[in-house]
């Protein structure tokens, strides 16, 4: 990824949030074993609509500040299965993945635009709500570049890792969050997630 | 639902139609912590490498659940907990906090690599890459006559100690007494945070007495 970094670091001047934490993260990665990922975050030309209800709390920003880098991420997996010989059900799956997290990108976009918020937050406070998960650079590159025996299993834990921790943000959002839209929307992240992981669970056979 | 309908509309182009990039932080931000002595299983799993597991437990694990879980050795945790670790966690699920990511861990075999441990003091050490203050540790070892090569359940957990007010560091030691065993049982761990967060850390250490 290291092609980009010129690019993303241009880009910092335009967006304040994101570029001092990306600095920040650096030292936390080598002390982790992760290496200091950064996660392109592809935001919608056209976010939804505001959220009818203007009263929220931190809770509520911070789900849907981590959400839309989260789901950038889960596209970029479940996209993986297009140019993949896997399975007609991992196909329908996938597409349907990128479908909903797509979805829920513009939604969140349009909440936090809508009050008035940055579409991602600085590394301090995604530290006190529980940090943000999700594959580094490496970790993707190594789905991408699994042989294409086994890749399908790969892909599908790989989902179902990504899933899992989009079900705990869901759950602290429903836990802490104030605003009704976005607890509901928590709680339909929970419930698909929950329900594609079964189903992937199934597509393993376990 | 006029929004439904937009939010269809516009949906498809999402990402082509990207207007902007904002770099973010993934994992490092997340990392807490697990047990690194006596090691617990995503410790021992992520020790041998994700990609290259050694033993026949971590390959098993990893053949079952995938590499992700080890790669995020330190997150083995729910957000939700704020104490209700038994209310949260079924039976058969302690290893990988009742979490499908972490279902590896759980995996019911007695070849699981173990440290050779006796009764009385042991120093046991937890590796926190983000230590959180104002935590509880709690330590639990497996009931004498516990299967190894069954499930974990809540209820074949021993207590032995609860350290309250806790500020770890990045390895942070504490002594507890281990009372008389045989064979292999599990160190079990519970890191509750306590301000500012429900968070807690379930480890599975897998153990054997001479």
């Amino acid at each position: 990824m290291n092609y980009r970094a010129p690019v993303l670091a241009a880009l910092c001047a335009l967006l304040l949030t994101g570029c001092g934490a990306h600095s920040s993260a650096s030292g936390h990665g080598a002390a982790s074993g992760h290496g200091p990922a950064a996660v392109s975050v592809a935001l919608p030309a056209e976010p939804g609509p505001a959220a009818e209800s203007t009263s929220y709390n931190d809770a509520d920003v911070m789900f849907l500040q981590m959400l839309i880098p989260y789901n950038t991420q889960g596209v970029e997996i479940a996209k993986l299965a297009e140019s993949r010989g896997v399975s007609g059900e991992v196909k329908k799956l996938t597409a349907s993945i990128v479908g909903t997290h797509n979805e829920e990108i513009v939604t969140a976009a349009g909440w936090l635009k809508g009050w008035n918020k940055p579409m991602t937050a600085p590394v301090d406070e995604h530290k006190h709500h529980g940090g943000m998960p999700g594959l580094t650079a490496d970790e993707l590159a190594k789905v991408k570049g699994a042989p294409d025996e086994g890749f399908e299993e790969k892909l599908v834990n790989t989902l179902i890792a990504h899933h899992d921790d989009a079900v705990q943000m869901a759950r602290a959002a429903s836990a802490d969050g104030s605003n009704p839209e976005v607890k509901g929307l928590a709680r339909k992240v929970e419930s698909l997630r929950s329900t594609q992981v079964k189903v992937m669970l199934k597509v393993l056979g376990q | 639902m006029q929004a439904r309908h937009k939010v269809a509309a516009v949906a498809t182009s999402v990402i082509s139609t990207a207007s902007l990039l904002a770099i973010l932080p993934t994992s490092p931000a997340m990392a807490h912590g697990s047990m690194s002595n006596p090691p617990s299983r995503a410790y021992v799993c992520k020790a041998e490498g994700p990609e290259t597991p050694k033993s026949d437990a971590c390959k098993a694990a990893v053949a079952v659940a995938g590499t992700q879980a080890f790669y995020d050795w330190h997150e083995v945790s729910r957000l939700d907990a704020g104490g209700r670790h038994r209310q949260i966690i079924p039976n058969g699920r302690l290893c990988g906090a009742g979490r499908d990511k972490y279902r590896g861990l759980d995996l019911p075999r007695a070849d699981w690599p173990a440290k050779r441990i006796s009764p009385g003091n042991l120093t046991v050490t937890y590796h926190a890459t983000a230590p959180h203050s104002n935590s509880n540790f709690e330590f639990y070892i497996t009931r004498e006559g516990w299967n190894p090569s069954g499930p974990l359940s809540w209820s074949d957990l021993v207590p032995i100690r609860t350290f309250t007010g806790q500020n770890p560091t990045t390895f942070t030691n504490w002594t507890i007494n281990i009372p008389q065993r045989t064979g292999r049982h599990i160190l079990f761990s519970i890191w509750q945070r306590v301000v500012g967060s429900e968070e807690a850390f379930y480890t599975c250490s897998d153990v054997t007495f001479g």
